[in-house]
């Protein structure tokens, strides 16, 4: 029973401060996306989108999200039950942004008019299994171009 | 390049992510796995009681005997103890009871007394000494009788392997709240067995002195020697503990003994 107290307290701890820092990034995404949503981003990878006269530069955004322990806690439950995984979604959803943001903030700052090629790969950094804590890495990655000087 | 005007667009929140609180979810996951823990132990529990109450005493000994588990667990048994086994043989003779019960005397400075599936019956040296009297010691006899008569050793060992045998296939999350389940739920069929047993050894006390005195004395020397301050404790974690309270359980024997016309 101790355990469990411990256990329901983790919990608590998971959901309180997981919902704060969330809803602080998602503010921050959602914020640093409008101010940026003026480069296109496009995942095709056809010569016919470099114009003539364009140059071409590889960036990368990386970033590592790590679950909370409410999230961990429900997903061991929904296992169970089969369904939708709804507490990683939105840490997957938050991560794979974030990683475009970084991307699209660099390739602004090189003076890109839009990245072409763009791609996002997803991998767990830590299989922390008994613990049931996944720590996921994402890279996204693109072709930034923009007009020769 | 087909050159189609881009117009920066920001897509709506909550189609890659759920906007709905998480906790609703949680409490709704929660309720079902918690009414499915239920469905399945008592499922489960109720075919193991219904396959050992159909073993006879016999073959349940002859299974943990085979274990060798049990001295394992306990070493090597030294000689029964003359005083108590004469005990037992009256005991066993005026209850009409044929049961294979050896009763030990071990060395241990702890008030205790427990009896294995296979019928031996251990009484601490602790407890022998600070009995009052001969029918505390006939009525803590008869209560570890009542265990094996209700074969409560078995059926504890099946709850376990049930126990066992479900969290082996479940995750860890969820081997935690069924650990905290399964260790409320034993400590409720372990309050529900001692008073089987309580009342086994009132009607036991009966028929082996024809009269039930002394059948709450070790229960009020316990309530004396805990004290205030760990009675209180105990009442507050009543339902924690693997026995039912000194008070609770006086209180049943008493009205048993009136219902019964001993007293």
């Amino acid at each position: 029973m101790i355990e469990l107290g411990v256990v329901l307290c983790l919990v608590a701890v998971g959901y309180f401060t997981g919902r704060h820092f969330e809803s602080k990034h998602y503010k921050s995404i959602i914020e640093r996306e409008k101010a940026l949503a003026h480069i296109p981003v496009i995942s095709g990878k056809w010569k016919e989108l470099v114009e003539e006269g364009e140059e071409a530069s590889y960036f990368g955004g990386s970033v590592v999200v790590a679950s909370d322990y409410f999230k961990s806690f429900v997903a061991g439950l929904r296992s169970l039950v089969g369904g939708r995984l709804n507490t990683y979604e939105s840490l997957l959803d938050r991560g794979r942004r974030e990683a475009q943001l970084r991307m699209k903030e660099q390739a602004v700052l090189w003076g890109a008019t839009k990245i072409i090629n763009f791609r996002i790969e997803t991998s767990i950094v830590s299989d922390n299994a008994k613990q049931n804590l996944p720590n996921v890495e994402l890279f996204a990655y693109g072709t930034a171009l923009r007009p020769k000087k | 390049m087909n050159s189609g005007k881009y117009v920066p667009r920001q897509p709506p929140e909550g189609i890659n992510s759920s906007q709905e609180n998480p906790l609703k979810g949680f409490v709704i996951l929660l309720s079902v796995i918690v009414v499915a823990f239920v469905v399945i132990f008592w499922s489960l529990e109720k075919i193991g009681e219904y396959v050992v109450e159909r073993m006879e005493h016999q073959t349940l000994n002859k299974v943990f005997a085979s274990t060798g588990l049990l001295e394992k667990a306990y070493g090597e048994k030294s000689e029964p103890d003359q005083e108590l086994q004469l005990k037992a043989q009256i005991l066993l003779g005026k209850n009409q009871l044929n049961y294979p019960i050896t009763a030990y005397k071990i060395s241990d400075s702890t008030e205790n007394a427990f009896v294995l599936p296979t019928g031996d019956v251990f009484f601490t040296s602790e407890l022998i000494k600070n009995a009052e009297t001969d029918e505390e010691i006939d009525f803590i006899l008869c209560h570890e009788v009542g265990h094996y008569h209700h074969k409560h050793g078995a059926k504890r060992l099946g709850r376990t392997v049930i126990v066992s045998i479900v969290m082996g296939a479940l995750s860890l999350d969820a081997n935690i709240l069924l650990n905290s389940f399964a260790s409320l739920r034993e400590k409720h069929f372990s309050r529900k067995e001692e008073s089987e047993a309580d009342e086994f050894a009132l009607d036991c006390l009966y028929n082996m002195n024809g009269k039930v005195d002394g059948y709450s004395s070790f229960f009020e020397r316990n309530q004396k020697n805990s004290g205030e301050f760990i009675g209180k404790l105990n009442k507050l974690l009543k339902y924690q503990s693997t026995h039912p309270l000194d008070q609770e359980r006086i209180d049943h024997l008493s009205r048993r003994a009136k219902e019964k016309g001993y007293l």
